[in-house]
């Protein structure tokens, strides 16, 4: 654990940002660069940035189930992504897709293109940061 | 079974695998669902050797509806089936003794999930259709393998553990940098695809090294000759379950893909097997041989087991070798596949078998060393039947399974004049039952000795293990005294496998074969910007494999 | 190009070829990460030289004929992937010996084992 006054208020500023931004790139991902496995690895880089200037326990505070179940739930969604199209007798992982119609303001609307594909990319977002977190967590506990 | 539930052989080990993270702190829980999981696994591995063996057909399911070549194929074929099926009982087994036996600090919470992840790779391998997915599954596999390796890991143990790790993981390197070359090289990684290729000799001559670089990366899973040497130094410190499992499933999928891919894939092109087949012929003998002899030499049952792998692993090379090898007529090629493949079928059993018995035989003796162990057939009468008749079978004695598998091999071998390597067959054949002597006379015919031996009130635990084993026996039976029916769906799966055609068709579609010309000098110039969306979804679900 | 990424695959086998004869299990493992890299060099090779041509993106009104192979980058991210796991699994498994038995030199480990 960092004392640094310096790391401490920067990760104040940076930890909600990241964590805002791979929200930002998780949504980006489906036809643009992006997408949840890079999106897991920016929100992990935030989880760490935050146990490196607070303390483990101020992450496990943050995150009040343990990054294992993370992997599960995340293993869970991705699976059950592929077996939504199995069970109606396609392919297993057979996308689905179509628009929403989102109003903004009164007249303009924007239509965001959703599609099974996202499921399955959450799943990947939770195994990744769920992973990555777990790994630097344990392997930095050994060190000390 | 409908095609597309071939996927089940892969979803329902994974879903066995989240559970039981999630029951993490419950270990009946996790005991419970995960026999369930393996039942249904091995029902559905049944209900799918019943659609395809009898007609030979070829269920295919594209992974996101994609197009063949392009997307992810998954394809379950006759020889497939046979796998699932061994694969799915071997599993059942070694869990029935794990679940009861296996010491209850070893299986830490997280035994459960490797376990079942382990199998996940075992049978994603089986039925894959796609070069790159079989290494995606075969690092679920070995991750899943170091894992159990570290579990409660002794100091001695973990020296092994990282030859084993660190082998593999060079193994690994190398596996995907041929597939990348094999990549440029061909333009695709779809086996059908690729196979489609050797069969209308379009393979550039460049490509050649690259196979039979392959074949360093497949003879290293396999533990062939001059790449064993991890083998007996890793495998006899593990728990005897374990061991059993990995002596029952790892080195036979390594056996598996060589047939696919040296016999299927590319068996039909001249170019390849004039290079490959020598090798495996030569290979084979000498892996039976020198395996035989380091078993003979060995002094604990578990050393001498491990060591006999190896030299089982020869006999299913000889298959092999003998199935591309020029100059052999079509039905005794076929012959050769379809022992090899029922040669793996027995061994898979009658191996994962003796490697149970060998833990029941430490449970009961306290040691393994032959020197400081007998007289367990007094205390252990049915566990002492239960391995006379595994280590005949593995020795090769009619009527029992073993004897099928190597008469088949031999009578290829004798047909296509293959003298040499029958020779040694045979003779590796003697000293297995040598060796298997061995254990017998010193562990349970000699006179009583050993740690337990002044405590006789003492009786360990041993159900699961024992039904475990007795499965496994009944199996290895229904082999010898029916080998018939086996045989009849091995040599169904040899001939798909010697004429390809079928298999083909069934991945790519009877018309829609695309087009595309292989270039040696630019391997990427052409073949992939008409396609451009196709190769999306590769990006997306290899991502599922992480 | 192409004989740039050659010469860089060479350096990185070679470098790990080093560090994996090395005496310290740290070293061993750096020249197994190394080599994982090299690999995934070799594969971003088979693609072409990306000279004048696009990132494999599709959006209304790019000519498909631009763009670069966009599998090799999928074969590689998997790599990656899969490299990161195993090569936290191996710096734990350094971070145990370490714990146990104070030191990573193989010939310090072996003498251990040897008593």
């Amino acid at each position: 654990m960092c004392t640094s006054v310096i790391l401490k208020v920067g990760a104040r500023l940076i930890v909600p940002l990241s964590l805002v931004f791979a929200m930002y790139i998780y949504f980006k991902g489906h036809q643009t660069p992006g997408g949840g496995f890079v999106a897991g690895l920016v929100a992990s880089v935030a989880l760490i940035v935050h146990r490196m200037s607070f303390g483990s326990e101020s992450l496990r505070r943050m995150l009040p189930i343990s990054e294992r179940y993370f992997i599960a739930v995340g293993l869970t969604l991705a699976l059950g992504t592929g077996l939504g199209a199995f069970l109606q007798g396609l392919p297993f992982f057979t996308s689905a897709h179509g628009y929403l119609h989102l109003p903004t303001t009164i007249e303009h609307s924007y239509d965001f293109e959703w599609a099974s594909v996202m499921a399955f990319d959450l799943g990947v977002f939770l195994v990744v940061t769920g992973v990555v977190v777990g790994m630097i967590d344990v392997l930095s506990k050994e060190i000390q | 079974m409908t095609q597309h539930q071939i996927v089940l052989f892969v979803v329902l080990p994974m879903a066995a695998g989240i559970v039981t993270t999630f029951l993490h702190r419950y270990r009946q829980a996790q005991r419970w669902v995960g026999a369930g999981f393996l039942i249904a696994n091995m029902v559905f591995a049944f209900k799918a050797l019943a659609t395809v063996a009898p007609t030979g057909a070829v269920l295919v399911s594209q992974m996101g509806n994609w197009l063949a070549p392009f997307g992810i194929t998954i394809a379950v074929d006759t020889l497939s089936a046979l796998m699932l099926t061994m694969a799915s009982i071997v599993c059942f087994c070694v869990f029935l003794y794990c679940a009861f036996q296996f010491d209850r600090d070893q299986q830490g919470g997280f035994f459960h999930p490797m376990f079942h992840l382990l199998i996940m790779g075992v049978q994603w391998s089986f039925i894959t259709g796609d070069f790159f997915n079989l290494f995606v599954a075969f690092e679920i596999m070995l991750m899943a393998s170091y894992a159990i390796f570290c579990v409660g890991t002794s100091k001695k143990q973990m020296k092994q553990a990282y030859k084993y790790v660190l082998l593999n993981l060079l193994g690994s390197t190398m596996f995907v940098t041929c597939l990348g070359l094999i990549y440029g090289q061909l333009g695709t990684l779809n086996m059908a695809d690729i196979t489609r290729l050797a069969m209308d000799d379009k393979l550039p001559t460049s490509s050649l090294p690259v196979i039979a670089m392959m074949l360093l990366v497949f003879g290293g899973k396999t533990a062939i000759f001059p790449l064993w040497y991890w083998l007996p130094d890793t495998y006899h410190t593990l728990p005897s379950a374990i061991g059993g499992l990995f002596a029952g499933l790892l080195t036979k999928v390594g056996a598996y893909v060589m047939i696919r891919v040296f016999v299927m894939m590319f068996g039909t092109s001249t170019q390849v097997t004039d290079i490959i087949a020598p090798i495996l012929l030569l290979t084979a003998g000498i892996t039976m041989f020198l395996g035989v002899l380091g078993a003979v030499s060995m002094h604990t049952v578990r050393r001498i087991l491990s060591i006999h792998i190896i030299s089982q692993v020869g006999y299913m090379l000889m298959g092999m070798g003998l199935a591309i090898a020029s100059g052999v007529a079509p039905d005794i090629k076929e012959m050769a596949v379809a022992g090899a493949i029922f040669f793996i079928m027995h061994n898979m059993v009658v191996k994962c078998c003796l490697f149970l018995c060998g833990g029941l035989m430490v449970e009961h003796a306290g040691d393994d060393d032959l020197e400081k162990i007998g007289g367990l057939l007094k205390r252990a009468p049915w566990l002492a039947t239960l391995f006379m008749i595994a280590a005949l079978s593995l020795a090769g004695l009619p009527p029992l399974s073993g004897f099928f598998g190597k008469w088949v091999l031999l009578s290829a071998g004798f047909q296509s004049e293959h003298y040499v390597v029958v020779f040694f067959a045979v003779l590796t054949s003697l000293f297995t039952l040598l060796s298997m002597l061995k254990i017998w006379s010193y562990g349970f015919w000699s006179p009583a000795q050993g740690k337990h031996v002044d405590q006789p009130k003492k009786r360990p635990m041993t159900i699961g293990g024992m039904w475990g084993i007795a499965l496994l026996v009944i199996v290895a039976l229904s082999m010898g005294l029916g080998a018939q029916k086996y045989y009849s769906m091995c040599a169904m799966a040899a001939k798909s496998l010697i004429d390809p055609t079928n298999y083909v068709k069934a991945v790519l579609g009877e018309q829609n074969t695309p087009e595309y010309k292989v270039v040696i000098n630019e391997p990427t110039s052409q073949a992939q910007p008409m396609h451009h969306e196709s190769h999306e979804p590769a990006a997306n679900h290899d991502s599922h494999g992480h | 190009m192409n004989l740039l990424i050659a010469i860089m695959v060479g350096v990185l086998f070679g470098s790990s070829a080093f560090l994996m004869l090395d005496r310290e299990l740290k070293g061993v493992c750096m020249g197994v990460f190394l080599l994982g890299h090299g690999a995934n060099l070799a594969i971003l090779s088979v693609s072409g030289s990306p000279a004048g041509k696009m990132p494999p993106v599709l959006s209304h009104g790019v000519d498909i004929h631009t763009l670069v192979d966009p599998l090799p980058q999928a074969l590689i991210l998997t790599a990656i992937v899969i490299g990161f796991a195993v090569q936290a699994f191996l710096l734990t498994m350094i971070v145990i010996t370490w714990r146990r038995n104070q030191t990573l030199s193989l010939h310090m480990l072996a003498e251990e084992e040897a008593h």
